[in-house]
C-alpha cells in the first residue's frame, strides 16, 4: 500500500516506476534514523526500518516514557504537510535561503581579508576561519572541550552582539520560517562581525 | 537573564509569559524546527484530545503509515522521543536481525598502525573522535565520565568518504565477520571540524559493502532529514539514485528555485 502511494505521488505516469522504485527500495538504508526537523521542535524520533529487519524489530524491548505521546505524533504529522506540499517548497526555500547566506558569507570574508570554509549542504551550512585550523587545539576534540576557534568564536559573539546566533563549533540549521529578510539583516550583520575579528587579529 | 541581556545588548521581549531574547535570525538553536509554528496548532489540538495516555493513538499509526509512505524498501517505523533513542535502537534491532554484535561508525582518524580497525581496549591511546549519533555512554567514547570499555566495545571505526577503510573493519581485527550494522551519519560533521558531505560513490558503496557482508546499513539523518535533498525522500536516496545534492556551492540555482523565490511565506 505504501509503495503504491509512492508511485501514484511521485512517478504518476511513469511507465517504469515500478522499476524504479525497486532499484530505490534496494538500494535505500536498511535502517534510517530520523528526528529534529521531523516535528518541527517537538520531542519525537522515528526509526524506519526495511522488511528485513521488520521481525527483529518486532521482538526487541523499544519502549519508554513518552515515547507514545500523542502531541509530537501530532506535531510530526503537521510538519511533513507543511514540507511536502507544494512540491516540497519548503524544502527549496531552505535550502535557497541557506545558499544565499553562505554564498553571502563567502562574499563578506573575501572583501575582509579572510581566508573562510563555508561547508556542509545548502540548509545546514558551517562556516571555518582558514587560520583557526591552524591552531593546535582546533577541533580535535570529538566533545565540546578542547576545541579551540578564536576567530569562529570572536566572530559568532560579535554576530550575537547584533542579533544574529550562531554557533562557532557546531554545523548550523536553517529552517523554512527563516526568510529573505532574515538573511539580508543576517548578512549586514556579518558585515561588521567580520570587522570586528579583523580587529581582534592582532590580540589573537 | 536581563542582566546578560544587557551585557550582550540584547533586548528582551515577553512572549507568552517568558522573557525571551530578541533574535531575529537564530541559527543553531533551531536545530529541531524546519517549518514555522502552525504545526504548534496541532500539536495542542492533539494535547486537548488527551496528551497524558500511556498507549499509542490512531496518531501513532498515523504517522508510522506516513513515514514508510515517504519511500521505497520503507516497511515498519518506530517512534522515540529523541534520536539518542532511535540510534539505540538501531544498534539493538541490527544485532536483533543479524546475530552479529559490532557497529562500525565513523572515527576522525584512519586507525594507525597498519589498516587494522581500533575496535576497543587499548586503553594508552586517547579515543579518536568519532562520529556523533547520541548522548547515551555507548555513544560518547572520550567524553568524561564514560567509561572506555563502554563506549568502545563491539565498535570499530572507519574513516568517511573512505570506503576502503569501511571494508578493512569489516574484513579485518576483532569485528570481522562480526559485524551487525554499518552506522553511517547524513553527513560527517565532527565538532568544530568543517561539515564533509557524502560522496555518491560511498552511499552505493556502503550499500554494496552491507548486502556482501550481511550487515545492515543504517543511515542516521537525525540532523539532515527535511533539509537536505530533493524530497522527504531523505538525501541518502538521492545520492544512490544519482541526483547528489543541493550544495551551498551551486551558485547557479536551478531555476525552479528562482520561480519560487517568494511562494513560501510562513509566519
Amino acid at each position: 500500500m505504501h509503495l503504491l502511494a509512492f508511485l501514484e505521488d511521485a512517478n504518476a505516469g511513469a511507465v517504469d516506476s515500478a522499476a524504479a522504485a525497486a532499484t530505490a527500495a534496494r538500494l535505500a538504508p536498511d535502517l534510517h534514523c530520523l528526528c529534529k526537523a521531523l516535528a518541527n521542535g517537538h520531542p519525537l524520533a522515528a526509526l524506519v526500518g526495511s522488511a528485513a529487519s521488520r521481525d527483529a524489530a518486532a521482538s526487541v524491548t523499544a519502549t519508554g516514557t513518552y515515547w507514545l505521546a500523542p502531541a509530537p505524533m501530532a506535531a510530526a504529522l503537521a510538519t511533513l504537510d507543511a514540507l511536502a506540499s507544494n512540491d516540497c517548497a519548503a524544502l527549496r526555500h531552505t535550502q535557497r535561503v541557506g545558499s544565499e547566506l553562505s554564498t553571502g558569507l563567502l562574499d563578506l570574508a573575501q572583501s575582509h581579508d579572510f581566508a573562510v570554509t563555508m561547508s556542509g549542504p545548502a540548509a545546514m551550512p558551517f562556516l571555518t576561519f582558514d587560520a583557526d585550523d591552524d591552531d593546535a587545539n582546533a577541533g580535535n576534540s570529538g566533545h565540546h572541550h578542547g576545541a579551540s576557534r578564536p576567530r569562529g568564536e570572536a566572530f559568532c559573539a560579535a554576530w550575537a552582539s547584533e542579533g544574529v546566533w550562531a554557533h562557532p563549533h557546531h554545523n548550523w540549521y536553517l529552517s523554512a520560517a527563516h526568510s529573505e529578510k532574515d538573511i539580508s539583516f543576517a548578512l549586514d550583520a556579518a558585515d561588521r562581525a567580520f570587522r570586528a575579528v579583523a580587529a581582534m587579529e592582532t590580540t589573537i | 537573564m536581563q542582566r546578560i541581556a544587557a551585557q550582550l545588548q540584547l533586548k528582551l521581549i515577553l512572549l507568552n509569559g517568558l522573557y525571551i531574547y530578541k533574535f531575529i535570525c537564530i541559527l543553531v538553536v533551531l536545530d529541531g524546527l524546519s517549518c514555522g509554528y502552525q504545526v504548534d496548532a496541532a500539536a495542542a489540538a492533539a494535547q486537548q484530545r488527551g496528551g497524558v495516555l500511556t498507549g499509542p493513538t490512531d496518531l501513532s499509526v498515523e504517522l508510522a503509515e506516513r513515514l514508510v509512505s515517504l519511500r521505497p524498501g520503507a516497511d515498519w517505523a518506530l517512534m522515540a522521543k529523541n534520536g539518542t533513542d532511535v540510534t539505540s535502537l538501531a544498534r539493538t534491532v541490527a544485532r536483533a536481525t543479524t546475530g552479529k554484535r559490532f557497529i562500525l561508525r565513523e572515527h576522525a582518524q584512519p586507525s594507525s598502525s597498519s589498516s587494522s580497525p581500533s575496535s576497543s581496549s587499548s586503553s594508552s591511546s586517547p579515543p579518536a573522535a568519532a562520529a556523533y549519533h547520541g548522548a547515551s555512554n555507548v555513544w560518547a567514547r572520550g567524553s568524561p565520565g564514560v567509561l572506555d570499555p563502554e563506549g568502545a566495545a563491539f565498535e570499530a571505526g572507519y574513516t568517511y568518504n573512505d570506503f576502503a577503510s569501511v571494508e578493512a573493519a569489516l574484513t579485518q581485527g576483532q569485528a570481522a565477520g562480526d559485524v551487525a550494522a554499518i552506522f553511517v551519519g547524513g553527513c560527517s560533521y565532527m565538532y568544530s571540524k568543517p561539515t564533509v558531505e557524502p560522496t555518491p560513490e560511498f552511499a552505493k558503496g556502503l550499500r554494496a559493502l552491507a548486502d556482501k557482508h550481511g550487515c545492515l546499513l543504517v543511515v542516521d539523518e537525525i540532523r539532515t532529514n527535511f533539509r537536505v535533498g530533493q524530497s522527504l525522500q531523505g538525501h541518502w536516496a538521492d545520492l544512490v539514485a544519482g541526483k547528489g545534492l543541493l550544495l551551498f556551492r551551486s551558485k547557479n540555482l536551478p531555476a525552479y528555485h528562482i520561480s519560487l523565490l517568494f511562494t513560501l511565506q510562513f509566519p
